[in-house]
């Protein structure tokens, strides 16, 4: 007997703990009466990032931009919609294995099941061209970062949004600076990744350079795997061009900046895609200086709300120095242009949500088609045409080249455009 | 004898077949004769340049030579292709680098800040060798023991179908462990990769880097040593008996799972001073780096005549100059240097399955 009350005043204790789980708390302060209770609702975010695969470094420092962004907003209480409801922000995020077939899979999975409300692109043209198709699918918006292929908003998509400078002008900026310096060179040769994006904006630079007058001698595109450059490299020593333009990603770049120093190739001038601008650049060492970079952004270039003014522009969000100093503060690093390119994608949503005041799709996708700012990210603006929707038309590269301090370490440094300079060229190289 | 005479007659009769490979080859010559005397004409590469590919051949070429040794003395024991001998190497290669890491961070000379490595650089890369070429033999010697002798009996297909599972799992291992990112071999100074001989040739400097001449002198060392190994030593008796026929060796005494499992450490030996190698040539690791040259080395084994030691050695070498000099002779882009490497598998297993210098067949396999 003294068994079974035991095991009964178990079973309520149990019972009672249940359900003091299940009541939702009581709030702190009762409202009072006649306030309008605000309701708080949570838009969810869904993306794809290469946490392994050939994209890793990249994708990590955009996803770190985009956390960052959501943090914010949500420390700030998120964004208030014309309804007085409060939106605030939440992730749901897959690892695409830097891998198109996966992506699309993983998009289509954070569209049906996840049903997340808006889309943020994966990192590099290939795999967002890729999430593209599934998110004009599924009708949801999607801001697009670390992609800058053209092609991708030349397909009739109506709901996808471009961050990125595209890269039919991605390195055009390179030429122009080479021209201000040396009008005299004519040769030039483009070694690029053989990928959708390095090949659309060495594609690209081909056409402009030839435009300009530049005679092209070489023009050849190399395996992402590749780890040993000595072909590619002897065929440039034969033609033997003042300057060098092309790479592709990260991990093929800098190897071929490091081989190009190794097997002391004597050019003036090159200018290589992506892997300049990321700060671990600098542990090429000497491999690295001179060595130039086109950047969507640099914590160097300041975009401020006095500039917006000047240009006569709205402006919008963090200011650069904000920006940077924040994401030091939360991962102990400098950002590079990848991480402010995520936290634009966020900062895009946020502003299009807040003056459509609705998370709508149909409303956000209208302010997202009207938005002409400058942030400190540089000035966004979308291509509403119907050939190019969605294509980025207002935001410009800079350039940068790796150069010394007087203590001789290496420093990055703004070369192009001439009005956002802060050092001299470096050239010749040799 | 009349029946001798009735072979030899039906062996000189050509067929039809033969007719077609005769043509083909013919035109595929005439192709690239045509192809090669046109880039001669434009005058597209200079000499200096000519040397250049062939140096950069040569240099690949001993890699390469070294690890398609492993594919044929396992070929040639066991009649299986060791898919997974590529990731062997890369897993040498990564102990080296872990080696070389640990030895630029020992400070032995803090006043003027002299690492190990560069004060006593020649027992820095010994150490680098041993450690890697350490680390691949426990590797291949477990390989056997856990991904193939199990297997032993099956069909010829079960055991290659378990090679590429190991091949894929040890590329997922080493990106799990290592993470994706490309390293980069610290080489002591003496062998910076920056450093080299200097020639002038048509007015034009043709660098030949120390670590070139450095892996080509190594790889030439142990193929000689392997080759004497092979056909001096009462192991490389054991391991030709074996490969003749089994269990007649077995009925002479002969250990054949010990054998066979001292043909993988030789294998796994070689292919990690090979991952060493690559790594201080070519200074960029990773977790996929062995899988090309894996299947290049697999491709020059064919070529050499698989199961043929000097065969392997030399299809090496011819691989890795062909594929330098092979896009410049047709006078197409370089990014196809990989389609030429695997063109010439494809003709050499139509034309002469055998390779270069003849299959070494056994007994068994006849």
């Amino acid at each position: 007997m003294k068994r079974f009350y035991t095991t009964l005043f178990m079973l309520v204790l149990m019972a009672s703990l249940v359900l003091a789980g299940c009541t939702p708390a009581a709030p702190a302060e009762p409202a009072t009466e006649g306030e309008t209770t605000t309701t708080e609702v949570t838009a969810l975010i869904g993306f794809t990032a290469s946490q392994t695969g050939s994209l890793n470094v990249e994708s990590t420092r955009q996803i770190n931009g985009l956390n960052l962004w959501a943090k914010q907003v949500n420390d700030a209480g998120g964004i208030k919609l014309s309804d007085g409801t409060v939106v605030k922000f939440a992730t749901q995020f897959y690892d695409d294995e830097s891998n198109k077939d996966r992506v699309q899979e993983l998009y289509t999975r954070l569209a049906t099941e996840d049903k997340a409300d808006f889309l943020i692109s994966p990192y590099s043209s290939g795999l967002a061209d890729a999430a593209a198709v599934i998110a004009e699918q599924y009708g949801k918006i999607m801001i697009t970062t670390g992609a800058a292929s053209d092609s991708t908003y030349q397909k009739g998509y109506t709901l996808v949004f471009q961050a990125y400078t595209p890269a039919s002008r991605y390195l055009t900026g390179a030429l122009d600076r080479l021209a201000a310096t040396a009008p005299e060179v004519k040769d030039i040769a483009i070694v690029h990744e053989n990928d959708k994006f390095s090949t659309d904006v060495s594609t690209a630079l081909d056409a402009y350079a030839r435009e300009k007058g530049y005679n092209v001698v070489l023009f050849e595109g190399y395996d992402s795997e590749t780890t040993d450059f000595a072909p590619f490299i002897n065929k440039i020593q034969e033609s033997a061009p003042a300057a060098i333009m092309g790479g592709g990603h990260f991990q093929d770049g800098t190897t071929f900046a490091r081989q190009l120093y190794e097997k002391g190739v004597a050019v003036d001038y090159i200018a290589l895609l992506v892997a300049p601008p990321e700060p671990t650049f600098a542990e090429l060492g000497e491999a690295a200086f001179g060595i130039i970079g086109p950047s969507q952004w640099e914590p160097l270039v300041q975009f401020s709300e006095q500039s917006a003014q000047a240009a006569n522009m709205a402006w919008y969000g963090p200011s650069s120095v904000e920006f940077t100093e924040a994401y030091k503060a939360a991962y102990n690093e400098e950002p590079s242009y990848h991480a402010a390119g995520g936290y634009v994608a966020g900062m895009m949503l946020q502003y299009a949500i807040e003056k459509a005041g609705t998370l709508e799709t149909q409303a956000v996708k209208a302010a997202l088609d009207a938005a002409d700012l400058l942030t400190f990210f540089g000035h966004m603006k979308f291509d509403t045409s119907a050939e190019n929707h969605g294509l980025q038309a207002g935001h410009s590269m800079v350039y940068i080249q790796w150069q010394k301090d007087e203590g001789g370490a290496l420093m990055k440094q703004v070369v192009w455009p001439l009005e956002g300079a802060t050092a001299e060229l470096i050239y010749p190289l040799h | 004898m009349a029946e001798i005479a009735l072979t030899t007659r039906r062996k000189t009769r050509i067929s039809g077949f033969r007719i077609v490979q005769i043509i083909v080859a013919l035109l595929t010559i005439a192709f690239i004769t045509w192809r090669f005397v046109g880039v001669l004409q434009s005058g597209i590469y200079g000499t200096d340049t000519w040397l250049r590919f062939i140096i950069s051949g040569v240099i690949i070429g001993g890699v390469y030579s070294m690890i398609a040794i492993g594919y044929t003395l396992v070929y040639g024991i066991l009649f299986m292709i060791n898919f997974a001998h590529g990731e062997v190497m890369m897993l040498g290669a990564f102990s080296g680098y872990f080696v070389l890491e640990a030895l630029r961070s020992w400070i032995v000379d803090p006043v003027n800040e002299v690492t190990f490595l560069n004060a006593y650089p020649i027992p820095a890369i010994l150490l680098t060798f041993l450690v890697g070429m350490l680390t691949s033999m426990i590797i291949g010697v477990m390989l056997e023991r856990i991904a193939y002798r199990p297997l032993r009996g099956a069909p010829r297909l079960v055991p290659l179908i378990s090679a590429i599972g190991a091949s894929i799992f040890f590329q997922n291992l080493a990106q799990l462990l290592f993470g994706p990112v490309r390293r980069i071999y610290a080489n002591p100074t003496i062998l910076d990769r920056a450093n080299g001989i200097r020639l002038i040739v048509n007015e034009k400097t043709v660098v030949i880097q120390y670590t070139g001449i450095f892996t080509v002198i190594v790889s030439i060392l142990m193929l000689v040593g392997l080759y004497l190994l092979v056909q001096r030593t009462r192991l490389g008796r054991a391991m030709r008996a074996v490969a003749q026929d089994k269990p007649t060796a077995s009925l002479m005494g002969i250990d054949v799972d010990g054998v066979i499992s001292r043909t993988f450490m030789i294998s796994g030996i070689l292919a990690g001073a090979a991952g060493v190698l690559w790594g201080i040539h070519n200074g960029i690791i990773y977790h996929y780096v062995g899988f090309i040259p894996g299947i290049k080395a697999f491709t020059a084994a064919v070529l050499g005549g698989i199961g043929n030691i000097p065969g392997a050695m030399l299809g090496g070498y011819f691989l890795g100059i062909v594929e330098n000099l092979g896009p410049a002779i047709l006078g197409i882009d370089f990014q196809l240097k990989d389609v030429i490497a695997f063109s010439i598998l494809v003709l050499v297993l139509i034309f002469r399955p055998t390779g270069i210098l003849g299959e070494v067949l056994s007994e068994e396999k006849v």
